[in-house]
C-alpha cells in the first residue's frame, strides 16, 4: 500500500488512472474528486511520517496496488445488514460511517450480528469533522463510484485481490486492563449510556461511583474478547443526572476493566508498533491524538487518518487499526 | 479438515474463557460474541456451534485457527 498526502488534483489524477484508493480529508476537497474506485471520509487530522497534523488543504490517500478490482456501494442505515453481500473473492472491504449518525448507532449496536460480517476482513472508520465544528457540521462519507457524499449510511469499497493474497487485519491497543477489583464493571443492558453497573457484586450508580473514586475518564473501559482487548471510551460522566455516556456501546454480561494508566502515548505506540507499520493502511483514534498530544508526534511507522471511531469488524475506540497485504506467492 | 459439529472442540471453546492468542481477529471477535450468547442462553449452544463451524468452513485463514482451540 502507498500512503501519501496529496492535493485534490494529484488525487484526482490517481483516481482517473483507475487506482483503488481510500481517501480522507475535508468535505469540500472530497467533493471535488471524480468518480472512480475509491471510498472517502471526512477527517482533517492525519498522522504522517512528519507526525500528527491538522490539514484542510490536502487529502490523505492510500492506494492499494494489489487490488484486481473494486466495487463501491452506499448503504442506508436500514440496509447495513447487507454489508457482506458485496464481499468480493479473496478480498477485503473498507467501510466508512459518519459520526453521530443513525448508522453509527445502528452499526455499533447490531453490526457484529450481521450475516456473514466476519467472512472477510472488514475495516474502516467513523468519519469526523474539525473539533471546533462538532454540532455545526455533519461528518460525511463518500461513495467514490458515484462521487457522491452522504451524512448517513455507510460508504463501502469492496476490494478483490489475487487468489492466494494474504490479508492481515489487526489492532494495536496501547491499553491493558487494570487488575483492581474496584474498577471491574459488568453492565446489565447494552448501550451507549449506562446508569448502573455491577462492581464486586454490588449494583452502583456508575456516574457517582466514577466521581467518588476520582477515576480518570480519559482511560477507556477494556473488555477481553477471547484475547483481543476492546476499548470503550468514556464520553461524559454526569453524577447529577446519574449517567455515563460512551463512544461505543457497552454490552451486557461482559466484564469491563478500567485501563491501566499510561505513562506516555507516543512511547506506548512506539513500543507496541516496534518496527512494523511501514507500507500498511492504518488509522488511529482522535482521543489518542488528543489525550496523547500526538500533534507533531509519530506513532512508530504507522501513518493514516485520525478518526472518530475505528472499525475492525466491530466498532472500536482509542485503538489503532492496521491492514497489511501480502501478495500471492 | 474441519471437525464435525458434534466434536467436543466446539462446545469446549464456546464454554471456556480461554484467550485465543495467535488466532485471527475475526475468530476472536466471533467467538467472544458466541460465548456471550451461550452464557446468556445455554440452550443456544448447538446454534452457536453451527455458526462457528460454518465460519470456519468458509474462511481459509480461520481454519488455521482451529489448531489453537
Amino acid at each position: 500500500m502507498k500512503n501519501e498526502v496529496l492535493t485534490v488534483a494529484e488525487a484526482a489524477e490517481r483516481i482517473r488512472a483507475g487506482h483503488v484508493m481510500a481517501v480522507a480529508g475535508a468535505a469540500e476537497l472530497l467533493a471535488q474528486l471524480p468518480a472512480g474506485k475509491w471510498v472517502g471520509g471526512t477527517s482533517v487530522y492525519f498522522v504522517t511520517d512528519q507526525g500528527g497534523m491538522m490539514e484542510r488543504t490536502k487529502l490523505f490517500c492510500t492506494t492499494f496496488p494489489q487490488a484486481l478490482g473494486a466495487t463501491t456501494r452506499h448503504l442506508g442505515t436500514g440496509e447495513l445488514g447487507r454489508i457482506a453481500q458485496g464481499y468480493r473473492p479473496n478480498g477485503f472491504t473498507l467501510i466508512m460511517i459518519p459520526a453521530f449518525s443513525d448508522s453509527h448507532t445502528e452499526f455499533a449496536m447490531k453490526g457484529q450480528n450481521y450475516p456473514g460480517l466476519f467472512d472477510q476482513p472488514l475495516l474502516g472508520w467513523i468519519t469526523g469533522v474539525q473539533l471546533e465544528e462538532i454540532g455545526n457540521r455533519d461528518p460525511m462519507v463518500f461513495d467514490g463510484g458515484l462521487a457522491r457524499g452522504y451524512n448517513e449510511g455507510a460508504a463501502l469499497l469492496h476490494v478483490e485481490l489475487a487468489p492466494g493474497s494474504r490479508v492481515d487485519l489487526d489492532i494495536l491497543n496501547i491499553f491493558a486492563q487494570s487488575d483492581a477489583p474496584e474498577t471491574s464493571f459488568v453492565f446489565e443492558t447494552d448501550g451507549f449510556t449506562a446508569r448502573t453497573a455491577v462492581v464486586a457484586g454490588k449494583r452502583v450508580n456508575l456516574a457517582r461511583y466514577f466521581a467518588k473514586k476520582g477515576l480518570d475518564t480519559k482511560l477507556p473501559l477494556v473488555a477481553n474478547y477471547a484475547g483481543a482487548l476492546v476499548n470503550v471510551a468514556i464520553q461524559s460522566v454526569d453524577p447529577e443526572a446519574g449517567e455515563v455516556r460512551f463512544y461505543a456501546p457497552v454490552q451486557a454480561g461482559i466484564e469491563y476493566r478500567m485501563a491501566r494508566a499510561l505513562g506516555n502515548y507516543v512511547q506506548a505506540f512506539a513500543e507496541g508498533a516496534g518496527e512494523s507499520g511501514a507500507g500498511q493502511y492504518s488509522y488511529n483514534c482522535i482521543l489518542n491524538y488528543l489525550y496523547g498530544n500526538l500533534e507533531g508526534q509519530r506513532t512508530g511507522q504507522f501513518v493514516g487518518p485520525v478518526t472518530f471511531g475505528e472499525i475492525a469488524y466491530i466498532l472500536l475506540n482509542q485503538t489503532l487499526v492496521r491492514l497489511d497485504i501480502a501478495n500471492a506467492a | 479438515m474441519i471437525p464435525d459439529a458434534d466434536d467436543p472442540c466446539w462446545s469446549r471453546v464456546l464454554s471456556s474463557d480461554q484467550d485465543l492468542a495467535g488466532t485471527s481477529l475475526a475468530t476472536r471477535f466471533l467467538i467472544a460474541r458466541l460465548r456471550s450468547e451461550v452464557k446468556r442462553a445455554p440452550t443456544q449452544l448447538a446454534e452457536s456451534v453451527a455458526e462457528l463451524r460454518s465460519f470456519m468452513v468458509k474462511n481459509r485463514i480461520a481454519t488455521a485457527d482451529l489448531a489453537k482451540f
